[in-house]
Order: structure tokens, then sequence, then C-alpha cells
């Protein structure tokens, strides 16, 4: 349990520190709604959550097969039925 | 042979198509993995996705994969492993070494899975998409059938996307061959379900960073199993499957975070939590760079670091086990894994339209003396 919370904690250190720094070079006009046309950097194919998801399905067969623990990877849910 | 042969038959497929429909892509894939126990797993996949119409979007897929594996000998204690679907024995006892003896290793063995899916994503309005999905997963001993639906829309603005879903899966596991000398028989009814609960909450946070919740939960019914079932001999000469309890719960939270680097590079940060009703508590942390090497040139780096603890029944006998369940299975036990994982990724022009070649070397190591290998190659064109 304390490597859990030492895990989400320095996640979320390293998340402020980043955004904090993120908006520092970023104008005043970048607060509030993103809008469409703004948003060529969040659109990049590298900047997807899951850039490739035959890649990440993938994965969940290895870690399926490896590890104990089921989900919370953002790819298809419902297991990959393989057994 | 077999992904040549489906390879012919998708482009086939693809020139009929071409003329009907506006954006095509297709894609494959294959995969080899080998590990230090013997494992190894081919995998090969293809994938087809087209636009029905300005809002909707089909994807079609199907892919074999095939585990080939033997248990490493007769070994000391509860250690060895087999991927083959039989029941495998372990001798406690060292003078069972002798190849002669009926404890002798399993013969290696070839099992291979297919699978199949369609789904079917409609935008019915700006960043509101609803996807329905079938898939199956067909081998002889073991068979898989999942439907699932998911929504994804806007809350409060443009920037915040709220996701639901749902799937259910419905799983006929054939009973195991064990050998002559196992007494235990599996139940009549070897068949099992899951259901699962899917939450997402998308944030963008600024131009150039954007935040996901992730939030799954499932529960099993049924016959449940590992992948790999094993028989131990105890210290007493008795015989113990595993069993496991009839009824499993869990719950996974994760968190994914994208920041814009500099001018072409991409940090993604993943956190996931995760418990369950067999005690299991895992959690893990990872960190991937993406960057653009060239115009048409991406390269990626990732870290991985995993945790877990055992389940509350797992344990080298079958003595004392609370509530008469068992499992020496290594995936239930507890243990630290380490993955580093390179990739890289090139844009190129393939039968007239832009497609993509990329490659993926990944490594794992679990400190339960599991450690293995993944080399990934993987085409892909759009048309």
């Amino acid at each position: 349990m304390i490597r859990m919370l030492i895990v989400l904690v320095t996640l979320g250190v390293s998340i402020v520190g980043v955004t904090a720094a993120d908006l520092q070079t970023t104008s005043s006009s970048d607060s509030g709604t993103i809008q469409f046309f703004d948003k060529g950097y969040l659109n990049d194919p590298i900047m997807q959550f899951e850039s490739d998801p035959l890649r990440s399905a993938l994965d969940q067969h290895i870690f399926g097969i490896r590890e104990g623990s089921i989900g919370g990877y953002d790819s298809a849910g419902g297991s990959c039925g393989c057994n | 042979m077999q992904l040549v042969g489906v390879f012919t038959i998708l482009i086939m497929a693809f020139v009929m198509a071409k003329q009907i429909f506006a954006e095509q892509y297709i894609a494959f894939k294959s995969l080899n993995f080998k590990d230090s126990k013997k494992i190894d797993i081919w995998e090969g996949l293809v994938l087809y996705k087209t636009d029905l119409s300005t809002h909707t979007q089909m994807t079609v897929q199907y892919g074999l994969d095939s585990v080939t594996s033997a248990s490493f000998g007769v070994v000391s204690g509860v250690s060895g492993a087999s991927a083959s679907a039989s029941a495998i024995r372990i001798s406690d006892d060292e003078e069972d070494d002798d190849e002669d003896s009926e404890y002798t290793a399993s013969e290696r063995s070839t099992k291979t899975r297919q699978q199949a899916g369609l789904s079917i994503t409609h935008a019915f309005a700006p960043d509101v998409k609803g996807t329905s999905s079938v898939r199956m997963s067909y081998k002889t001993d073991y068979q898989s059938y999942i439907a699932g639906q998911t929504i994804t829309f806007p809350i409060a603005g443009p920037n915040t996307i709220l996701g639901v879903g749902g799937y259910y899966t419905q799983n006929n596991n054939n009973p195991l061959v064990t050998t002559t000398n196992v007494q235990l028989e599996p139940p009549s009814d070897t068949d099992s379900t899951r259901v699962t609960v899917i939450g997402s909450l998308e944030h963008v946070l600024s131009r150039k960073s954007k935040l996901k919740f992730l939030a799954e939960g499932f529960e099993d019914k049924g016959y449940l199993s590992t992948g790999y079932q094993r028989v131990t001999i105890t210290s007493d000469d008795s015989e113990a499957l595993e069993v496991l309890p009839s009824t499993r719960t869990g719950l996974a939270l994760s968190m994914i975070y994208s920041q814009w680097l500099f001018d072409s590079a991409a940090l993604h940060l993943r956190g996931r939590v995760y418990q369950d009703s067999y005690d299991i508590n895992a959690y893990s942390l990872d960190a991937q760079i993406m960057k653009y090497l060239a115009e048409d040139l991406v390269g990626d780096v990732r870290l991985r670091y995993y945790t877990q603890s055992s389940a509350s029944f797992f344990g080298e006998s079958f003595v004392n086990m609370p509530d008469g369940f068992f499992t020496n299975h290594p995936a239930l036990s507890q243990f630290n894994a380490y993955q580093a994982t390179a990739g890289i990724k090139k844009e190129v022009e393939w039968f007239g339209g832009d497609g993509a070649i990329s490659a993926v070397v990944s490594f794992y190591y679990a400190d339960l003396d599991y450690n293995f290998g993944t080399l990934m190659l993987g085409y892909e064109t759009t048309f």
C-alpha cells in the first residue's frame, strides 16, 4: 500500500511539474477552452493516448499470460479471450 | 505460410472493395515471443478498416496465434510450467529426475488460436461517438465470444470527454486432459462469463498536454482457471489440481498523462492500481517518449515497472489452503516485473497509398526467474 502511494504521488508530482512548466511557456490566451483549430499538437499521432492499438492489444496478450491483474489498460475491454 | 495465405486473400478483397469505399486501411502484424522457459508464441494479425459513410467506420480483423511449449522436465519443489492446456505433473522428489519415472515431462505441444473481430463506430455529432464490437477467439480447448458497446461524449465543453461502456464475455472451457494418475475430475459445467464495465474521462489541460482517467471493473463467474493449470505432487504424495473460486471481481484505476515536448516529441506517463477478490494488489508505472527522428520516422522508448502481491490461496502446497482453493501458478504469485521496449516506425509508400512499417523489440523480466524477449514486426498501409 505504501508503494502504491509512492507511485501515485510521484506520478502526480510529475504531472503537476510538467504542466506548470508547459503553462509558463504558453501565452495567456491558452487558458480556458482550447479551440479545435488550436489542437495541432494534441491531434498529432504521437500525442494519442494509444498511438498503436494493435501493439497495445498484443502487449495485453503478453501481460495476460504473465500477470494476474486484469484491465485498466485503455485497450479493448472484455479480455482477449486467450486463455 | 498461413499469414501469406491470409495476406493473399485480403489483397484480393481489397481490390474489389477499393472501388466502393473512399477511405480504407489495411494492416498486418506479426509477433514472435520466446522466453527462457521454452515457451514460444507466434501471432499474426490482419486488420482492415474502411469508411462506410462520412460518419461511420467499420473495422474487421482476423488473427492466428500459436503457443508452443513444454515443461522443462521434473524439478524439485513446485517450479516449472507448461503452457499446454494439459495438466502436468511436478514432483517434489528429486529422485524422480529419472526420465523413466512416471513423473516425466509432458511433450512439447503447439496450440493454435484463431481470433476474429468486427467493430462499427458511428459519429452521432462532433465528439459523440458510439462503437459496437464483437470478437471471438477459438482454439480446440477454449473459446471466447465477446460483445461490447462504448460511447463517448463531451461534458462541460469540448475539452472534456466522458466515455462509458460495457462488455460481455462468454468462455467455453473444454475439460482438461489429465494423466491417468490424477483422480480429480473437472466439473460437468466448465463455462464461465465475464461482465466488464468501463468509464473514462479525458481532459485537455493546455495546447500541449492532456490527461485521461480510466476505471475498469469486472466480474467473472463460473469455472475459472489460469492459462496453464498445474498438478502438484505434495509432500505426502497426494495430488492437487489448481482450484480457483467460482467468482472473481476486480477493479483497475489508471491515469495517462500526455505532454508535447520541445518541437518533435511526446511524453506519456501511465500509472495503474488494481485490486481484486483474490487479494491480488498490483500497480504499474510506465513512461514512454515518442519522437520524430525525421519527417517520416518516429522512434519510441518505454520503461515499465509492475508489481503484484500473490493471491490469498497461492502456495507451494495444497496443505492448509483456505476454503479448499489452491494455485501455484506464477501469474498469481508475488513478483516484480520490469519491461523495456524500443520501437521505430517509418512512413512508406506501398500499393499506391501512404503506409508505414514498424518494428518493436521488448524485453520483460520478472523476478520469479522468468525473463523473455519479444520481437514484433508490423506492416501498415493506408489507401
